[in-house]
């Protein structure tokens, strides 16, 4: 059997996911930080998670395909995004941004806003308060979007097979092999697919929420927390170190 | 406000010692329900400033627009020289630089940090240096034994210490300290009161202290500002508020539980309508008088059984007039009675008297006819 559509599909998922993360973020801070055009710029970052993955693909296409703006500029810099596995990974990006971006929204907004404005008061900028406070804290949120982020690449069709096609060993996915295989009315090889699919997708979602539970459920230290215990009384018995050293 | 110079002292700069700085605030806010617009000035040399008032009437949103985490939608805010904020010159200067100590009701620790890193965070430059202070802040608000623990872990009255402790470590400029006491059991507040009581003797910076407790606003405060729905509608010593506070709102956050509608009738007598009588004051009365109030401590039930009745005492008169018991509320340490001196148009706020009797009072029954005697200097004018 070929295992190239799971290979395949892991890479283009995993790039996806990095994608969607950063991007999914700093999308999120921003709508969290602007007052005026909220709504506009929520509804554009939320669309391609309503919009038919055809239109995405096609959209996509026109702007990275070989007649696009962009698609030329990247052809100069010898990246081809069409048919290969390269423009898998952006359509799947593009489709799994929303869930992340929405998650992470939802995260930092729930977050007490006294825990930004005292870190204001107390001096700090706005991306020192992002990495130390916000991220921190909204991490709940990050993860279950970051999980929503990739099961969403895995299973991505539509723009995929429009953007990068449906080549054997080049950008075909899972999803797309057990279209294929349906195709060519080959049912063992489509099941054993699906099968691989669900299993993956089952077991992200499990050790998600199994993770999410202890945190919320342990009111003590938690495995996180007791790293950074670790790291902080680490840190101090250093700095003690040095300071006997220097009043020596 | 050289908030960024280093010092060895935990609180300020030490060598100028208070030198008097002016806080200017007017703001205007649109909240929804009511509109913030309240004007003050206070200096560090006036002591500690309270800001008094029922839940929800803009204290803390006061707070938030001096220490910039709130912008107002007009008005001018300075501290001393330095303008933070004036809708007038478009001046508005970030939180950041504004250098306030701002203490949240809920002291808002970061719950990701530990009590170490948290007051480590107040530090303007998170540098090694630093760390000395941070040991010794943390052992002069007693949680050195907390440091390593996160804010989860700790107790109300530590939180309160660590949140300060994380706000003296920025060496404020100004301390806003929004109802610091309210997320507290009642048991643990004198203790820590007395700590907080040290801990601000030490700065001379100005202080802003708000809450909606009258007795804390007593016991800290100096000077105090009654706000309500969003105006301030007095400013005045402390003591002035509980002896006269020539304001019906103001009294009634003062405490004073007597009202009665009253009108002018001589330079030394008013009509007291509800009560339905008339009473004599030390001091001549206001034109615009509107009310009248008496403290519940104030009142002395004189009972009609042949004792005698000292409404002569020294060079203090009494007014004296009669009412009914209407009913007997228990206290712990006394009880209180509550009259009715005139039947028609009393209601809960207006009309009834209540009036502290103590434990050993003999006994009144409800529906008992009693003669009430009120001194001329506990009646307070009220606008």
């Amino acid at each position: 059997m070929d295992l190239s559509p799971l290979w395949i599909s892991l890479k283009v998922s995993a790039t996806a996911t990095v994608v969607a993360f950063i991007t999914g973020i700093l999308a999120a801070w921003l709508v969290v930080y602007i007052d005026k055009g909220k709504i506009f710029i929520d509804g554009l970052f939320t669309l391609p998670m309503v919009l038919p993955p055809t239109v995405l693909g096609f959209i996509l296409l026109l702007i990275l395909g070989k007649n696009g703006a962009i698609g030329q500029f990247l052809d100069r810099l010898g990246i081809h995004v069409v048919f290969s596995w390269v423009g898998a990974s952006i359509a799947a990006a593009v489709v799994a941004f929303p869930m992340m971006y929405r998650s992470v929204r939802a995260a930092f907004e729930q977050l007490d806003p006294d825990l930004i404005h005292v870190a204001r008061t107390l001096g700090k900028k706005e991306g020192w308060i992002m990495w130390n406070i916000m991220l921190p804290n909204a991490w709940p949120g990050v993860l279950s979007g970051t999980i929503l982020a990739f099961a969403r690449s895995m299973g991505e069709f539509g723009a995929t097979s429009l953007l990068a096609g449906n080549i054997p060993g080049k950008t075909r996915t899972m999803s797309q092999a057990v279209w294929s295989a349906v195709q060519m009315n080959n049912r063992e090889e489509a099941k054993r697919w699906s099968l691989m699919l669900i299993i993956i997708s089952f077991v992200v979602i499990y050790l998600t929420n199994h993770v999410l539970k202890r945190e919320s459920s342990s009111q003590r230290s938690t495995w996180l927390a007791r790293i950074r215990r670790k790291k902080s009384a680490a840190d101090f018995a250093r700095n003690e170190e040095i300071e006997k050293q220097e009043h020596s | 406000m050289n908030n960024e110079m280093q010092s060895d002292t935990l609180y300020n700069e030490p060598s100028e010692k208070a030198e008097v700085v002016r806080l200017t605030v007017d703001v205007k806010r649109n909240l929804g329900k009511f509109s913030l617009d309240i004007q003050f000035e206070h200096d560090s040399s006036r002591g500690i400033l309270g800001i008094l008032g029922s839940s929800g009437c803009g204290k803390s949103m006061t707070l938030k627009c001096i220490s910039g985490v709130v912008r107002p939608d007009r008005g001018y805010i300075a501290l001393g020289d330095h303008v933070w904020y004036s809708s007038a010159k478009r001046i508005f200067v970030k939180p950041r630089n504004r250098g306030v100590g701002h203490l949240f009701q809920d002291y808002a620790l970061f719950p990701n940090m530990t009590v170490r890193d948290n007051v480590l965070a107040g530090m303007r430059q998170e540098k090694r240096e630093n760390l000395a202070r941070v040991e010794s802040l943390l052992q002069s608000f007693y949680i050195l034994d907390q440091a390593d623990k996160y804010p989860r872990e700790l107790s109300g009255g530590q939180k309160q210490r660590a949140a300060l402790a994380r706000v003296f470590a920025s060496k404020p400029s100004i301390l806003l300290l929004d109802e610091p006491f309210s997320a507290l059991d009642e048991y643990i507040r004198y203790q820590l009161e007395q700590n907080l009581f040290e801990y601000l003797e030490q700065y001379d910076g100005i202080v802003l202290y708000v809450s909606h407790n009258r007795d804390e606003i007593r016991r800290f405060c100096d000077q105090v500002v009654v706000m309500e729905d969003g105006h301030a509608i007095s400013y005045m010593p402390v003591v002035n508020l509980f002896e006269s506070p020539w304001h019906f709102s103001s009294a009634r956050l003062a405490g004073v539980r007597n009202f009665s509608h009253a009108e002018k009738r001589d330079t030394y007598e008013i009509f007291a309508k509800e009560w339905n009588t008339s009473l004599t004051v030390q001091y001549p009365v206001p034109d615009d008088i509107r009310l009248v109030g008496v403290r519940e401590s104030s009142v002395r039930i004189v009972i009609p059984d042949g004792r005698t009745r000292d409404s002569q005492q020294g060079e203090v008169a009494y007014n004296v007039f009669s009412a009914t018991v209407l009913r007997i509320v228990s206290g712990i340490t006394s009880d209180t009675a509550v009259l009715l001196p005139y039947e028609r148009d009393s209601d809960e706020l207006f009309g009834k008297m209540f009036v502290t009797i103590d434990k050993t009072h003999p006994p009144l029954l409800v529906g008992d006819r009693v003669e009430i005697a009120i001194p001329e200097t506990d009646i307070m004018c009220l606008k």
